[in-house]
Formats: C-alpha cells, structure tokens, sequence
C-alpha cells in the first residue's frame, strides 16, 4: 500500500500528534508514534486520496498561536500534556469545523493503533477469526 | 454466467444488453436477478471488487479501504460534519451493514399515501416483502447469539418497561464473529453479493465489476444506454471506456450517488432529483460496567427498542472492534488510554433516528445537510434514552458523544443532558441509510418518478435504490429497498 509523501517537518508534526493520541502506558502495548502505527496512518490516508495531510499538519502546528489554550511554541515543540490539552480543546472546540477535523484524525490514529495484535491481546479482545473460526 | 473484471478489459468495449443495471447493492443486485429470472439479457455495472468470505480477515485498517466508498470518510456538510458510510463493492452496503432487515412502518407508509399519493402501496409491496425474506432467510437473532451487551440491554429494558425484541437478520448460519460491517467472513449474512448477485448470474446475466457508470445515454428521451469508465481495484480509471446498449436502464447507485449520474445524465429535471435526502442520524454510546463483559461476543447488532418509534427514535444494539469503539471514548493521551483498557467492561448501543430534516445532493457529489432543531432535540432524546437505559443496565459511566457532556456518572449528568442547550454540532453523529434523492410519488409535481420507478424525465430510466424513499421508512431500509427492487423489476419484466 503507498503512503502519503510528507516533508521531515510534517513527519515530525504526525509523530507528535499521534503520541499525544494515544502514548506509551496504561498496560498497553507500545504508543500510536510507533514506526507501524504512522505508516498505517500514512497508508490509510494514502487510500482514501486525503492529499492534504501535509497541509493540516502544519496548520495543527501553528494551532497553539491561534486557539486557546494559547502557547508560544509550535505544537510539535511542546510538552506532551500539552499537546494532549491542545487536541482535547480542539475536540470540545464550538467551532465544528475544528472538531470535525481533529475527529478525524483522532480516528483514524486510532483505527491504526489499537489494529495492532499486541494491542488488541492486552485489551483481552481475541481474533474474530480464532474466537469463531471461518 | 459471467463476471468480468473491468480492470482486465484492455481496449474499449461495448455490450448489448435488454437491460443495463447500475449498482449490485440492496436495489441492483435484487433488480438484476428477478429481471435475468424472467428471462431479460442483463448486463450489470459495479464500481467496486468482488470479495467474498474468504477475503474478508476481519480486520477494520485492511477491510475499510476494500469495501468503504471513501475509506468511509464520505460526510454530509451543514451545520454538522455527519459521515455516511457506505460500501463499495459487489454487494454494495449489504456487505457492510449488519443484516438488519424491518418492514417500513405503518406510520411511513401513511405518510407516503397521505402527502405523496402512494395510495396502498403497503399492500401492494406485501408480497415482495415476503418474497425478499424467503430468499434471505430473514429470522430474529437466536438468544444465544445475543452478545452479553445485548442481554444486559434487554434486562435493562424489561425493568423500564420498553418494549424491544431481537432484530430479524438475514444471517441464517451466523455464529456471532461480530464483524458484519467489515464483511462477514463466513458468509453467512445473505449480503446481494452472496444472495442475489449469484442467482442473477445463475439465471445469465453478466456482471462488470470496476465499472463507473459515467452516463446514461438517452435519444429522442429514451434511453439508449449507459456509459461507464473503468477503474481497477482500488478506483483509480484505467482509461479504457464501456458501453452497454440497452433500452432499459436501472439505476441502483445508492441515494448519494444515482441522483448525480442523473444529474450529469442531464435527468434532474423537476426539480426533486438530489434533494429531498434523509438520513438516520445516529450516535452511538458508550458505557462502563463493573465487570467483565466482553460485549464482542454475538451479534453486534442483535436488540431492538421499539419504544419510541412513534416519536422517530429508534435505538439497537451496537459493538464495535477496538479500533472503531475507541475514537467514540471522549478525549486523548493516557487518560484516554487508561478508560480504554477497560474495553472488556465496556459495551454500548445505538440511538438513531428518523429525520424531518432535508439535505441535498449536488451534481459533484457534495452532500449538504442542514439539520433541523426538533432533529436535533429529537437526536439528544434518542441519546438520554439509550443512557437511561445503559444506567438501568448498570453502567457506572456512560459516555453519549455530546460536546460538554463527554462523561455520565448518574442521574444528574443525565438531566443535564437533558436539559442543557445542544447543537447539532455537538454529537459526534454519524448517519446512515440515506434516502429520498429520486423519491418517488404519483406524480411529477411531488418527485422523480412513479410509483414504478420508472423517472418522470425520461422513458426507460428506472430507480431501484434507497433514493426511492419518499422520507424515511422508520427502521433500517434495506428490506423495504429490496422489495421496492422486486416490484421495479417485475413492472419492467411485464410491460
């Protein structure tokens, strides 16, 4: 499957957002910053022609300026918690346009992370395919 | 019977055919078969691949992009952004959805006779209705296949008094895998592309798969034909063109797509072609409970609250896999992570209902949808409801996807909830089952086409889809759109 092309910087910017989604922790397996998780994420977008990945990255970076809670550094700059505060106040933003989109990307980093099979055998969830062979 | 795979036709082509039949979806598929039964040369178009149980390895990342139109990403715009998943692929979103098969409701078709002219027209479907079942084997879902989700839902309402039963599916040999919407890896679910797709091959008909219809061609307001490019698995056109030469075109699309190959057919005339769409908001919530449930077990999709449906709300059972149950948890980073390591306690249940709203449907395909403030009131009903119930249930936390109201611990979330102002904006929405695009009455002045299917605009042009709706049907369509298809087919067949 190809993947969406994206500069150092964008790429930088996606690691940091997917960390923010879903880090390292609470018992489970890895994070969404994993090597296999963005590609994942690259590849779906890849799939579903959204070419403007590169572009919304770079307009999340830019966010902490824009949107409270306000920060003088670039999202891919800040702290986790931070990052983690900033994507929660886009989501429960009033503004539908800005949660519609960090919506989207909050399922789609979650769609990519938690298909991983170490993921799913942490959460106790079996294979559909073992649970209830073909 | 014949399949062939657009991708692998090298120059361009062209096919005669008595009727050209667009979609293998719930209309398409049950259209192609009973007209190739009663002995019509049939040729049918598809955009997507033809995938079957065994290339379905229940897994979301991989099977969204193989069988989702859009990588399901397709949403209304207006006051809300709404996604409208549906498939693409032989068997259209029969292959996606969960196999719940209703008759419409009374009060739907009372509406219909009374403000479109659709005099007995349950009547009239009765027998395809009957016809359809037979041939999907449509039965309530055996107890135990009820997930633990669903019997704790059932408990939940026998204490409250509701009343609400299992949900008729088509799935005679199901065993619960509960991945009916990324297809059913043991065909089980009689989806078109294991039902009807094959009987209409069965009974001669050829079938082109990674086909786009383009446009139907029409002379003298007739039609002549459809015009299709072709495209290869993954959408992408191969620049080799169809033609299939045929004096009966059905059109079978899907509500979101057949009233733009109308409109670039330059049939949208009337002015009801493209608007008039309704859809099923939904949103599904969420809740916690204090043991172990493993609510992935059964059928996802299995218990039905009928309660409601007078006021248009209707609420059913709903599970997800990992990766679709977390993006509906409120919030991100390890708080987020935590909750959702308690997935296994966790289960949750659908509240939908039937919009008075009207959305539209332009020529590029842009879906706009402006949802009305007694839907929206309507919506967060649906939502407290399925809350309620959920609290009866046990939950210790319910999560209803309202902005604002992310985490409910009790009753006095839950009258806030209640009571607190909500946009349309603020659920996390998805809608399904669009409709209405091509709606059909007695008469022009009131929609598309006739109660026939045959358009208005055009001789030889038939609807066979969800867009024949004239509003919503009060449940989930499908078993309505396919006994819509029969009667379509058989006019055509006899005239």
């Amino acid at each position: 499957m190809s993947e969406i092309r994206l500069s150092p910087g964008e790429a930088a910017i996606l690691r940091a957002a997917l960390e923010a989604a879903v880090p390292a922790g609470a018992g489970l397996p890895g994070s969404a910053a994993d090597d296999e998780v963005e590609r994942a994420v690259r590849a779906f977008c890849a799939s579903a022609g959204f070419s403007a990945l590169g572009a919304a990255l770079r307009l999340l970076d830019v966010s902490p300026f824009l949107v409270p809670p306000l920060r003088l550094r670039r999202f891919s700059k800040l702290p986790l918690a931070d990052r983690v505060a900033l994507l929660e106040a886009h989501e429960s933003s009033a503004f539908f346009a800005r949660r519609a989109a960090v919506h989207a990307f909050k399922q789609v980093a979650m769609l990519a992370y938690y298909a991983r099979p170490d993921v799913e055998a942490a959460l106790g969830y079996p294979s559909p395919l073992v649970r209830v062979p073909r | 019977m014949s399949v062939v795979r657009g991708a692998a036709i090298a120059a361009d082509h062209e096919l005669a055919a008595d009727v050209a039949v667009i979609g293998t979806g719930a209309g398409g598929a049950v259209a192609a078969a009973e007209l190739a039964a009663a002995g019509a040369r049939v040729v049918v178009l598809e955009e997507g691949a033809y995938r079957r149980g065994a290339d379905f390895d229940a897994r979301p990342l991989a099977m969204v992009p193989l069988l989702y139109r859009d990588n399901g990403l397709q949403a209304a715009v207006g006051n809300a952004v709404i996604p409208i998943p549906t498939g693409r692929c032989v068997g259209g979103t029969t292959t996606i959805n969960s196999g719940t098969c209703y008759r419409a409701l009374d009060t739907a078709f009372a509406k219909w006779e009374r403000e479109f002219g659709l005099v007995d027209l349950a009547q009239e479907l009765a027998p395809a209705y009957a016809r359809v079942e037979a041939a999907i084997s449509v039965a309530p879902v055996p107890e135990p296949l009820l997930g633990n989700g669903e019997r704790l839902a059932a408990e939940a309402c026998r204490r409250l008094g509701w009343r609400a039963a299992a949900i008729p599916r088509n799935a005679a040999g199901c065993r619960g895998t509960g991945v009916c919407a990324f297809g059913c890896p043991r065909d089980a679910k009689q989806a078109t592309h294991v039902s009807y797709v094959p009987r209409a091959l069965e009974a001669g008909a050829t079938l082109v798969t990674g086909a786009r219809a383009l446009r139907i061609e029409t002379e003298g307001g007739a039609a002549t034909g459809v015009a299709a490019a072709l495209v290869d698995d993954a959408g992408r056109r191969t620049g080799k063109r169809l033609r299939v030469r045929a004096g009966r075109v059905v059109v079978a699309a899907g509500a979101l797509a057949t009233p733009v190959l109308l409109a670039r057919s330059g049939l949208a005339r009337g002015g009801h072609v493209g608007r008039h769409l309704h859809i099923h908001p939904a949103v599904r919530v969420l809740a916690l409970l204090e043991e172990r449930i493993a609510a992935w077990e059964g059928v996802p999709q299995a218990w039905h609250v009928a309660e409601f449906e007078r006021e248009g709300i209707f609420l059913q059972g709903q599970f997800t896999p990992p990766t679709l149950h977390a993006p509906n948890l409120p919030g991100f980073g390890l708080a987020h992570k935590e909750r959702m390591a308690a997935y296994a306690r966790m289960t949750s249940f659908g509240a939908l209902i039937s919009d008075a709203s009207e959305g539209r449907v332009l020529a590029n395909g842009a879906v706009l949808y402006w949802m009305r403030r007694a839907d929206v009131a309507k919506l967060r009903r649906a939502v407290a409801l399925v809350a309620r119930m959920l609290f009866a249930a046990g939950a210790l936390e319910v999560y209803p996807g309202v902005r604002r109201h992310a985490v409910l611990r009790g009753a006095a979330d839950l009258a806030a909830l209640e009571a607190g102002r909500v946009r349309a904006a603020d659920f996390d929405m998805m809608a399904f089952h669009p409709m209405g695009t091509a709606r059909m009455a007695a008469d022009a002045a009131r929609g598309a086409v006739g109660r026939d299917g045959a358009l208005f605009a055009c001789r030889g042009v038939h609807v066979a889809d969800a867009s024949l709706l004239p509003s919503s049907c009060g449940v989930n369509p499908q078993l309505t759109i396919m006994a819509l298809a029969t009667r379509v087919a058989q006019r055509i067949a006899s005239a």
